[in-house]
Order: C-alpha cells, then sequence, then structure tokens
C-alpha cells in the first residue's frame, strides 16, 4: 500500500491535460528536400490544443480529436526552362542595296530561375494514444504522456487547399519574368501538376510528422522535496517531506481513473 | 467501486504516510513534545519550550517541571498497533496514537544538586479523531485525541488524574500539526473537500473536485 493514493477521473483529467498542451506551446521546425523538379525549403510552427480524453487502463490515455494547428513557410525554387519550352526568335534578313543581305542572329530567352514563396496556415484533427512515464527530473518528479507509435495524420483536404495557395503564389512569382504572358496561365497549370495533390500531401507529412512523432506532455511537475508546513516562527521551522518514489496508472472499475501512488519520508 | 465515487478527485493518506508527516513534524519541531521550566529549558529554542515555574507559597521561585513525549505512532482503524490496553478500544472512524510520556519534578531547593530530579515514564495509548481546520485560509486535516490510556497506574484515581492531563498536553502538542489537504496528493492537485476525512482501511481518505 502507498503512502499517499490520489485517483482523478476523466473529467478532472481533461483539463490538466489541455494545460499540458498549452504549457507546450508552440514549436518550430526547418528543412529543405526535393519535390520533384523543385527545391524545396520551409519552416513551420505548430501546436496543439483540445482532445477528448479516454483513460484505457492499465496505461493509456487516447486523445481524440487534438487539434493541431500550424503555419508553413515554404519556398519553392525551379528553372523555368525545365518546364516551358525553349522561345527562340529566328534569324531575320534583309537585303540593303548598296549593303547586300543583313541578317540578326537568332535570339534565344534564357527562362530564368525562379523562387515561389508561399505561405500557408491550417489546422487538422487527429487521434493519438499516450502512455504514461514517471522519473525523477533533478529535484522535480514528473509525470509525462507520451504518444505511442505514429499518429496517423489525414492530410488529402489540407493537401488540396495548400495546392490552390501554392498556384496562386506561382503566378506572383511569374508574373515579373519578361516574355512569360503567352506561357503563365500554362506555367502554373504544370507547376500545379508537377506538384499535384499527391506531392503537397507528401510535403505536408514531410513538414508536420516530426511535430506529432514526439509529442510529450507533462501533466504533473512536483518537487521531490514538499514543504508540507511553512516556517511559523523561529523555533518552528518549514516541515518538509520526501517523495520517494511516484508512479501513475490508469486503473478501471465501474469507471476509468488516473491514479497516482507516492510513497514519503521525512524529508 | 470507483476511488472518487460520485466525485472526481479521491485522495487517500496511509497511516504508514501519516506517520512519516508526523515525524517529519516533530524533528522539525521537536519543542512541540518538550517542555519544561528554566531549571530544564532555560529559553524557547527549536528542541524545547520553555514554561513558566509552578507557584507554590513556601516554594521559593516555584516548582520546577518538565515533561516529554516521543514521538506518537498513529494507528488508522482497524487496530493494527498489536492490541491496545483495556478499556480502550479502536472504533470504526477513528485512530489510535501510542506515545511514551516522561515527567520530571525537581524535588530539592534552588541550587541544590540536579541529583535531586525524580522522573517517571510511562506509556500513553490514546485514541481520538480527525478534523478539518482551516489555517490562514487552508483547508487541513487534523488530530483530536478524546480519551488517553496510562498502563497500569494506580490508583485508578490517579490514573484518571494523568490522563486528562496529559489527553490535555498531547492535544496541545498536535494542535498545530495540521496536514494541508494538498499535501494528501503529494502536491500534485488542489482540491476543493466534499467529503471526508473518512477513517477506514487503514488510510484517511478525502473526496472533492479540482
Amino acid at each position: 500500500m502507498s503512502d499517499i493514493t490520489a485517483a482523478i477521473d476523466e473529467v478532472a483529467v481533461t483539463p490538466l491535460i489541455h494545460n499540458a498542451e498549452a504549457a507546450l506551446g508552440t514549436s518550430s521546425r526547418s528543412g529543405s528536400g526535393r519535390l520533384g523538379s523543385f527545391d524545396v525549403s520551409w519552416s513551420a510552427k505548430a501546436s496543439f490544443s483540445g482532445g477528448a480524453v479516454d483513460l484505457i487502463a492499465p496505461g493509456t490515455i487516447r486523445l481524440a480529436d487534438i487539434t493541431m494547428s500550424y503555419s508553413l513557410g515554404v519556398s519553392f525554387s525551379l528553372a523555368l526552362s525545365s518546364i516551358l519550352p525553349v522561345l527562340c526568335l529566328p534569324s531575320v534578313c534583309v537585303n540593303i542595296p548598296c549593303v547586300g543581305e543583313v541578317c540578326t542572329p537568332p535570339i534565344c530567352i534564357d527562362w530564368p530561375s525562379i523562387t515561389i514563396p508561399t505561405s500557408f496556415s491550417d489546422s487538422l484533427l487527429f487521434t493519438a494514444d499516450f502512455r504514461l512515464e514517471t522519473y525523477l527530473a533533478g529535484a522535480d518528479w514528473k509525470v509525462d504522456l507520451v504518444v505511442e507509435g505514429l499518429p496517423s495524420l489525414e492530410l488529402t483536404p489540407a493537401a488540396g487547399r495548400l495546392l490552390s495557395t501554392i498556384g496562386d503564389a506561382a503566378a506572383a512569382a511569374l508574373a515579373p519574368v519578361p516574355f512569360i504572358g503567352p506561357f503563365l496561365g500554362g506555367a502554373i497549370l504544370l507547376i500545379k501538376n508537377t506538384i499535384a495533390t499527391a506531392g503537397a500531401r507528401g510535403l505536408l507529412g514531410l513538414i508536420l510528422t516530426p511535430f506529432v512523432s514526439g509529442i510529450r506532455y507533462t501533466v504533473i511537475t512536483q518537487p521531490r522535496i514538499q514543504e508540507v508546513l511553512p516556517a511559523a516562527g523561529p523555533s518552528d521551522p518549514a516541515v518538509r517531506i520526501q517523495l520517494d518514489a511516484v508512479s501513475a496508472a490508469i486503473v478501471s472499475s465501474d469507471e476509468d481513473e488516473f491514479v497516482l501512488s507516492v510513497d514519503i519520508s521525512p524529508a | 467501486m470507483s476511488l472518487t465515487q460520485s466525485d472526481s478527485l479521491f485522495a487517500a493518506l496511509h497511516e504508514g504516510g501519516a506517520n512519516d508527516i508526523t515525524q517529519a513534524f516533530f524533528r522539525a519541531r521537536p519543542r512541540l513534545l518538550n517542555y519544561g521550566s528554566p531549571l530544564f529549558i532555560p529559553a524557547t529554542t527549536v528542541a524545547g519550550t520553555s514554561m513558566p515555574r509552578i507557584s507554590f507559597p513556601g516554594v521559593p521561585g516555584g516548582l520546577e517541571w518538565a515533561v516529554r513525549f516521543t514521538v506518537p505512532i498513529v494507528d488508522f482503524h482497524p487496530d493494527s498497533s498489536g492490541g491496545m490496553p483495556p478499556p480502550l478500544t479502536l472504533p470504526p472512524g477513528r485512530f489510535s496514537l501510542r506515545s511514551t510520556v516522561t515527567l520530571w519534578m525537581f524535588c530539592g531547593r534552588r541550587g541544590e544538586s540536579v541529583d535531586r530530579v525524580v522522573e517517571t515514564s510511562l506509556d500513553l495509548w490514546a485514541v481520538g479523531s480527525l478534523l478539518v481546520r482551516n489555517v490562514d485560509g487552508t483547508s487541513t486535516v487534523g488530530f483530536r485525541v478524546d480519551a488517553v490510556e496510562l498502563a497500569g497506574v494506580l490508583p485508578e484515581t490517579l490514573g484518571a488524574f494523568l490522563e486528562c492531563m496529559i489527553r490535555m498536553m498531547i492535544n496541545a502538542a498536535l494542535a498545530p500539526l495540521n496536514i494541508p489537504l494538498k499535501a494528501m496528493t503529494a502536491g500534485a492537485f488542489t482540491l476543493v473537500l466534499t467529503r471526508g476525512p473518512l477513517i477506514e482501511t487503514d488510510q484517511v481518505e478525502i473526496w472533492g473536485h479540482l
């Protein structure tokens, strides 16, 4: 039998977890890679909130419909010549009296390389199982929820929206390119088709999956040495106990509860 | 049956944990178990509480005395103490407590050797109940002794006299021992009490919500 047993039900554990989500704040990541003809670099921020709590004995907490809010800054770089046809003005010859035939050299347009900067913000819902992890970190006991495995993210709807945003950004990036006029619509379509929904989904997965693969919420932090009573005068110093061992579990009976067991000793 | 039952939070302090807190309390503040007039304790410190001499006509300066308790050991119902002295029993919902009390009296005149000190030690058993106290806005659980038994003191009237005196003393020593409800959750949760404290199965239990 533990010295101290504390139990809370699913209703009470919910704000505890949501507070831990809020405490985690916003995470940032950046990276780069290759997407078809494009060189891609990105920076991303993400935060988590909400989720319906389901306690599952002996040690699983399922959070259904966690909201992941994220914002991306993605830059796509490509050489337009890789998607647009070579455009050359043919040689033109003019017969000039007393001079003879004069010809202009053929002129070919060198399509430049462009960068398409794209900003995209969205949110998605996902469900994840967490295991309980209790450990002593320095002077504190902590109870963490650590995500199990890799939660599945439904990215297709967001991918469609991202692709549309890329199209708009491409139009803005291509507009200043000389001689692009007749090719503008086709170039935007080519860029969108090159990436396609599948590519956008893959890109989102590449960027967002690391955010969810290691989620760790600290739901309880308590000092190993605890002050039970404060000092009450020079002859009555503070009274302290030491938390020698802490464990957490999910216990199921007629309801599911988060149970904390603690062994203590005089400090 | 779930631990939280119809509430959302449950906390239990087992008698082992209660004794750890009691030990911590009296180890930090031993003066609350150790009282004496200036011959024994010249000044109040963490170690002891200096008390006035007992004035009595014809005794210059008054009677020098001291009393000391060992750290009490608490046992929550059901009785797992190994046997209480009759007529004490441990009813449901109560705790028992055992300690040893030592009494000193200086029997000489002022200036004489302290060899003239007489002392006696008595094993004391007590039964009591828990009470909720609000201390500086914090809900706490405290101990109150209702009955004391000193085994083997005769005549019985002397036993009753000493039991009365020692019950008041031990209650005074225990009065500052108020365990915050938060300590009963190891600090993890702040609880608003809705039910308890209730003593059962060797622990004190409380229910509430966050």
